[in-house]
């Protein structure tokens, strides 16, 4: 075991500040194929980010030769490092604000690890989820992916920072595909990878994996012999695991405030959104409420400190339409001068912490399910995302859901396939007309948030209830 | 990381298993130099060793898989691959056999060590800023070396070591006016970047008057080869793997199942002798040049050799499942070249779309071939072959069988190499080469 407060202690370097954060990861995953076991892999992590700030400037070294002498090298390397580009910086910054020294904790709710499961536990889910959804003559492909998580990090500064937070996730991820002569039509649960949680063994020791396979197979079927979803302007109502993704592309990057500052511009893009539209800019609708949670049990992305070492707290983004809080650290927020949120985020140990989502969730409103399809005399229904894409300043987006369903008269009618619609962002928002109530919130998570350069993932979490919005072009496929 | 390190690890490793216990080692590293900028400004940099290996553990018909992190120690690493080893045989005595799998055949050593002459960390940073001040530059720089490497227990040994450097970045003024440059090779010259990136200057002065906003509907448009590249990448998605067919979900299946045909000016390989790159996948097997799309013609799909003990086919060594849940994607995907030359590409167009750039691209109907995306940097309105102005951006939603197939109208002569940029997983020395295209008909819609 390395003493990362005693190489600190050790270095006498020109360094204004010296952290430490460590990070191992271990992952199981294991895949079922219709009815056989298709493939089990075991991946596992662990290395240090050391980052130093010298002269305003930060520069980071990753390794994963975890040795105390290669390690002191590797902070005077990141030193040197940061002297010289220290000339060029775009913001001196002050270690004082920072990078303060916070001290805690922070380990997933759970009654016990993922990794008390055994190998058989795990391989009989996955079997049972794939060969539940192959039952079906029309269905000619099927698969269950389970994978179990566990991730540790360190955090060690010399301004006294001593952080280490355990987090357990699980990810279970079913698919079928129907076919006949004309169409093939594929089926999952909540969209590719929306399956995911801070959680503990007993979520898959409770999980009702034959229901849900037998479900997603039914609708597969449904989907190939069903019509094309319509041409039209028209009322939609999105269901929570679709809203997850609306929230997260078009509310969650522009409110990015490093893509604001112009950091993403080459890569993942900007933002029409301006420094000086927070606190006054009408986002969306009066139902519109949108809170940055870090403190929800079992979200995805639920956490006590950031990557940067900053205690998180529940803050809202957009209250009653309004934009009042960016998503950036507190690096951004002390260039910007915009309030932010504790989001410093890094994918792993060899990837630095930027501005990045965390659980961005849509509050629930008043209305029950009924109320919503009552209300719409002709509509659209769609669930779980299989198709987004969205400009670079986040404006212009197109959005595909696997499953649709008419709504006519109050009433869901027909199964639709295909399903899109396209829209821009705040006009979109602001004709948000009914926000369902708490029965109809749910909780989903993606794995596969990419941002950065150089590239890196993010797990972030996103909860929503069944949303109307009113007048919005759909279409179906070819 | 040196091979002789690598290699000392694997046979060390090897020493280790048992009787019936086959082994593959697979390395992908790279030790790299970042330095991000906006506006010309240093905003991060930092340097990244990393070393990450996948194990496959073999007893008979059954495999399982480690992923895990080495480094340029080699008691360290060996510690650490050994104890994965042996995490890997309680479940690997578990599972059933499985008739989909097989220990890779031994292939001939195939080592290539493409050196280069890279800048000096120490002094790249100030001899770029010196150049780059003189505009508005956001972007990264990344250098340093980048490698492959591959050992099995049946004594195949492969070795891929590269220098590169790439400099990935947008000029952008201030009406947020942007042009996009990929600036990449293994031959540092200073020289040669100021010339590039004075070129660069010169496009954007281009884009400095005010913006053409377009109306939904279809145009001529001339895709630039970069853009075309985000097409063809699109064919890794659910596209020219094998078992992407045999499930039902390739956007490529309707021209097996329906005969139906792409324009017989496209044609599309896979070719490590034309798109150079690692050419020894994560089994260690070595691909020969595939044809994929052949005037416009499906004669072949990528097969790996899990798909083709479950299909009874040939394998031609696709790639295996990444971590991503992708696999028998192209490595090496070459567009063949047409006809149209450069300085008659605006003249054939007349009147329509010149497109630098396409973002965001994804499927709105993956069996109909339909892509949606948008316009994305130096894009411009052209009237009787001459730029007009720079337009709005917009999006686009239209099927590739339309603007690969009856739409294009005419391939351009000269095909460019648009490297992999995505470093998710580390760096990567691949690319994708392709020409630019001139289509009718295309679809905007928002």
């Amino acid at each position: 075991m390395i003493d990362y407060k005693k190489i600190l202690s050790q270095v006498n370097s020109e360094a204004d500040w010296v952290g430490i954060r460590y990070v191992e990861e271990s992952q199981n995953i294991l895949t079922a194929k219709k009815e056989k076991l298709d493939g089990v892999q075991r991946n596992s992590t662990k290395g240090v980010m050391i980052d130093v700030l010298v002269n305003g400037q930060f520069s980071y070294f990753a390794t994963s030769f975890l040795d105390d002498q290669y390690l002191i090298q590797c902070i005077n390397r990141a030193v040197q490092n940061a002297k010289r580009a220290s000339e060029f910086s775009i913001y001196k910054f002050d270690q004082a604000t920072v990078r303060q020294g916070f001290t805690g904790t922070y380990n997933t709710k759970l009654l016990s690890s993922v990794s008390d499961l055994s190998f058989n536990d795990i391989k009989d889910l996955a079997l049972l989820g794939s060969s539940t959804m192959l039952k079906p003559s029309s269905i000619v492909h099927s698969a269950a992916t389970v994978e179990l998580i566990e991730r540790r990090t360190e955090i060690f500064s010399t301004s006294g920072a001593d952080i280490e937070q355990k987090m357990d996730i699980v990810l279970v991820e079913l698919s079928a595909t129907a076919q006949n002569h004309q169409d093939s039509q594929t089926r999952t649960n909540h969209g590719m990878r929306g399956h995911c949680f801070q959680a503990g063994a007993e979520f898959i020791e409770k999980y009702d994996i034959s229901n849900e396979a037998s479900q997603i197979a039914t609708q597969a079927i449904e989907l190939v012999e069903a019509d094309q979803c319509p041409t039209e302007v028209t009322d939609l109502v999105l269901a929570p695991d679709q809203m997850m993704l609306q929230i997260h592309e078009s509310v969650g990057h522009p409110l990015e405030l490093d893509r604001i500052l112009g950091d993403e511009r080459n890569f993942a893009g900007s933002s029409f959104v301006h420094l000086e539209d927070f606190g006054s800019l009408q986002y969306g609708s009066k139902l519109m409420n949108i809170v940055f949670d870090p403190t929800v049990d079992n979200q995805l992305a639920s956490y006590n400190f950031d990557d940067g070492g900053m205690p998180a707290t529940k803050e809202y983004l957009i209250q009653d339409g309004v934009l009042v809080r960016g998503l950036g650290g507190i690096e951004s927020q002390i260039r910007s001068g915009v309030p932010g949120v504790s989001n410093l985020r890094a994918s792993s140990w060899n990837r630095i912490p930027i501005d990045r989502m965390a659980n961005i969730n849509l509050e629930p409103g008043q209305s029950t399910r009924d109320e919503i399809i009552k209300s719409v005399e002709r509509g659209v229904y769609m669930e779980s995302n299989r198709s987004w894409s969205i400009d670079d300043y986040r404006n212009k987006f197109q959005f595909g859901c696997e499953y649709g369903r008419m709504i006519e008269n109050g009433q869901l009618t027909k199964v639709v396939k295909n399903p899109n619609y396209r829209g821009i962002t705040n006009p979109f928002w602001r004709s948000l007309s009914m926000v369902g109530n708490q029965d109809t919130f749910e909780v989903f998570g993606t794995p596969n948030c990419g941002k950065g350069e150089p590239n890196q993932v993010e797990r972030v979490g996103h909860a929503s209830p069944l949303c109307k919005f009113d007048q919005i072009q759909v279409f179906g496929g070819v | 990381m040196k091979q002789s390190i690598f290699q000392s690890i694997c046979t060390s490793v090897f020493s280790i298993l048992n009787e019936n216990e086959q082994l593959t080692i697979y390395l992908e590293g790279e030790d790299s130099q970042y330095f991000r900028f906006n506006d010309s400004k240093l905003r991060q940099t930092g340097i990244i060793e990393d070393y990450n290996v996948v194990l496959s553990l073999y007893h008979g018909k059954k495999s399982l898989q480690a992923n895990t992190t080495i480094s340029i120690d080699i008691d360290y690493s060996i510690q650490n691959l050994t104890k994965e080893i042996e995490n890997l045989r309680g479940p690997l005595s578990v599972i059933p056999e499985n008739q989909f799998t097989r220990f890779p055949k031994a292939f001939s050593n195939v080592i290539t060590h493409e050196k280069g002459n890279l800048p000096d960390r120490e002094e790249i940073l100030k001899s770029i800023m010196k150049i780059i001040s003189r505009n508005l530059l956001t972007g990264v720089w990344t250098s340093g070396k980048i490698f492959r490497g591959f050992c099995s227990s049946n004594g195949t040994h492969h070795w891929f070591e590269k220098d590169s450097f790439i400099f990935d970045y947008s000029l952008i003024d201030r009406k947020e006016n942007m042009v996009k440059v990929l600036y990449s090779g293994s031959h540092w010259s200073r020289v040669d970047f100021e010339t590039d990136f004075d070129q660069a200057c010169d496009r954007l002065q281009l884009m400095n008057k005010p913006k053409k906003e377009l109306q939904p509907g279809k145009y001529r448009v001339w895709f630039e080869p970069h853009a075309v590249a985000d097409f063809v990448d699109m064919f890794n998605w659910h596209g020219a793997g094998e078992s992407y067919f045999q499930n039902g979900s390739s956007c490529l299946l309707k021209m097996r199942s329906q005969n139906i045909h792409l324009s017989p000016k496209f044609t599309l390989l896979e070719s490590f002798k034309k798109n150079p790159t690692a050419s020894f996948n994560s089994r260690g097997e070595i691909s020969e040049e595939i044809p994929l799309i052949s005037k416009g013609k499906l004669v072949n799909t990528l097969i790996n050799d899990k798909s083709a003990l479950e299909y009874n086919l040939v394998s031609n060594f696709a790639e295996e499942t990444n971590s991503w849940g992708m696999g028998e994607f192209m490595r090496a995907p070459y567009m063949t070249e047409g006809d149209l030359k450069e300085e008659d590409i605006l003249k054939r167009l007349d009147t329509g779309i010149f497109i630098s750039n396409i973002h965001y691209l994804n499927w709105s109907d993956a069996l109909g071939g339909r892509i949606t995306g948008l316009t994305r940097y130096a894009c411009y309105w052209v009237e009787k072959g001459k730029l007009i102005a720079p337009i709005k951006t917009m999006r686009f939603d239209d099927s590739f069988y339309n603007f690969f197939g009856k739409n294009l109208e005419a391939v351009g002569r000269k095909v460019l190499a648009r490297p992999v940029i995505e470093t998710y997983d580390g760096r990567n020395p691949g690319s994708t080469m392709c020409p630019g295209v001139l289509v009718n008909n295309f679809e905007l819609t928002l």
